[in-house]
């Protein structure tokens, strides 16, 4: 019975990985929940590529036919509403457990060295998500879907000289159309999950597993002391029973409020003729479409929703502190989570009609807010008072 | 920690509370009289092209008579707000025809003529079947999802709690806090 497995471990190094990723990956004895949503995020990425694979074999990416199939599949497929409603669910979950994920590394220091380079492969690995999120909403053809990719689509004509090109080339026509849908389905369900996604995910984790988890105290742990224990089966047993309470909240939302996670405008199909009256993105997008509207041009719009992302990149940059972690830092602390309440807000400004000069005010100062934390960092340790070295833990 | 699980709690109230606050009638005798009262009045104009009824008026007859097309009915109850609320939006349509000059106050300016008549004794009645009928038309999988959903989460909710002991057992005797002999960082 031993002569299969030794057969493979001659040829392959299956247990050296296994050891390596798994089952002796040394991790801190301390951390909390929050550290939780990484696998949470690897659990819903699975959800959505296997929900995804079988919403492939009945859609129809064609414009005359993609919302007649999204039907199909709703009515007449086996389970298929069920399929649909996870997937669809499923996008909402993969982003919210993403933010929590995003925002437990803020608040800790993760981008910190040695991790900038994994901070890194995150924001590559955030930006893919949002693509595939925006060329997925296009798929069901519904009144939103088309209204949203052409509204996005149109922003890239913002760049000089090729602007208008850009456009047209990326949509494969003068206007959102079915060569649009078609090249959306392409990158959906093969470049993105596939090219994108899963090598970052595999990078993201390479890297992880090269510098170690970060934790909640921000210090360097010894590898080999007594602070680390095995990721098997300490943490995959934290993580499971974590993920079954993510799991309960998920299933409530597919089950029982599953129109929730989508737009009523898009039960209906595409009408060429008049842009609905009020143009909303999915709630995930919300914070960074607010910041597009706030800045009166469009391509300035256009360039500070693209900074509001790149700059978190800067972040190892910008935060000069040695101390890691926001528990030992009282000012740092508090302007995070001033930060996330004003990211909540952003989102919230987002989701209302920009008729009204109060929700454009609100958003100027929110914008404004969102930019002043990156702005206030570089300056923190010039008065900041770290609390002292939590027994002795770094220099 | 505190705060998430309180906006958690929060959120799963107000969802709950948002969802079960339904003015239309979902039984399954008021589908079916909704369903009734569409295919003697509604589809004498409108289409449901999801469940058979196919448009009875060509679309130039209709722009003629109403000045305007009959939308399809199949998906209206989900286009017209979430949850349940898109077929109390078709309730409230139905019943705020009025004599104003504007036909309807709530819905001002609508191509269509008063669907049932305002001094129908069973007018509220009747419009909620018609929004009971609209929303199963556009969820047909409503009930099936509603019994299922209870199963999977009533099991979910068994396997967490099995693997909630798990963790604490092969946790027993392990420390959450550091040992304070980390290096410097």
């Amino acid at each position: 019975m031993t002569r299969v497995p030794q057969w493979l471990q001659d040829r392959f190094p299956l247990r050296e990985l296994l050891e390596r990723h798994v089952t002796e990956y040394p991790a801190p004895r301390n951390l909390n929940y929050l550290w939780s949503f990484g696998a949470l995020a690897l659990l819903f990425l699975a959800i959505q590529i296997v929900t995804g694979l079988w919403l492939a074999m009945y859609y129809k990416p064609d414009a005359k036919l993609a919302f007649d199939s999204v039907q199909h599949i709703m009515r007449d497929v086996n389970w298929g509403w069920l399929i649909r409603y996870l997937h669809a669910v499923g996008a909402s979950g993969l982003f919210f457990v993403v933010y929590l994920h995003v925002g437990r590394g803020m608040y800790y220091g993760s981008y910190k060295e040695p991790r900038e380079l994994l901070w890194w492969i995150g924001i590559a690995l955030f930006f893919a998500l949002m693509a595939q999120a925006f060329t997925g909403y296009l798929l069901p053809w519904g009144n939103m879907s088309y209204w949203s990719a052409t509204v996005i689509t149109s922003l890239f004509g913002v760049v000089p000289v090729v602007g208008e090109q850009l456009v047209t080339w990326l949509r494969g026509d003068f206007a959102v159309g079915d060569a649009t849908l078609n090249r959306f389905f392409a990158f959906h369900v093969a470049l993105f999950p596939v090219a994108v996604i899963g090598g970052l995910v595999v990078l993201h984790l390479t890297a992880l597993h090269r510098v170690g988890s970060n934790n909640p105290e921000g210090v360097d742990l010894d590898k080999h002391g007594p602070d680390v224990i095995p990721f098997f089966p300490y943490y995959v047993a934290k993580d499971l029973w974590f993920a079954g309470l993510a799991l309960i909240a998920y299933f409530a939302v597919v089950f029982f409020l599953p129109t929730y996670a989508m737009e009523p405008l898009n039960w209906e199909p595409p009408d060429l003729l008049a842009t609905p009256g009020h143009l909303v993105p999915e709630w995930y997008f919300l914070p960074f479409y607010a910041v597009l509207r706030s800045v009166p041009s469009k391509p300035g719009g256009a360039v500070a929703m693209q900074a509001a992302i790149l700059i978190v990149a800067l972040l190892p940059y910008l935060d000069r502190s040695p101390v890691r972690s926001a528990r030992h830092r009282p000012v740092k602390r508090v302007l995070t989570l001033l930060f996330f309440v004003n990211f909540a807000v952003l989102g919230w400004v987002g989701a209302q009609p920009p008729s009204s000069a109060g929700v454009l005010l609100a958003g100027r100062v929110t914008t404004a807010i969102y930019f002043l934390y990156f702005a206030l960092l570089p300056l923190l340790p010039r008065f900041e008072r770290a609390r002292p070295a939590a027994k002795g833990r770094w220099a | 920690m505190k705060v998430l699980r309180a906006l958690f709690l929060a959120g799963c109230l107000y969802a709950v509370a948002a969802g079960g606050a339904a003015a239309v009638d979902l039984s399954p005798d008021s589908i079916g009289a909704g369903r009734k009262l569409f295919e003697s009045d509604c589809s004498n104009c409108h289409a449901m092209k999801y469940l058979g009824y196919a448009a009875p008026l060509p679309p130039e007859a209709a722009m003629k008579a109403f000045g305007d097309v009959p939308p399809d009915l199949s998906l209206m109850a989900a286009a017209r707000g979430r949850g349940t609320s898109g077929a109390e939006y078709v309730y409230r349509l139905l019943t705020s025809y009025d004599d104003t000059p504007r036909k309807n106050s709530v819905f001002p300016d609508l191509s269509m003529p008063e669907p049932i008549p305002r001094d129908d004794p069973k007018l509220r009645e009747k419009a909620g079947q018609a929004a009971a009928f609209l929303y199963q038309a556009a969820f047909p999988e409503f009930r099936t999802r509603r019994t299922v959903g209870t199963y999977v989460i009533a099991y979910t909710a068994l396997l967490t709690a099995l693997l909630y002991l798990l963790y604490r057992s092969v946790w027993k005797g392990i420390s959450h806090s550091l040992s304070g002999k980390a290096r410097g960082g």
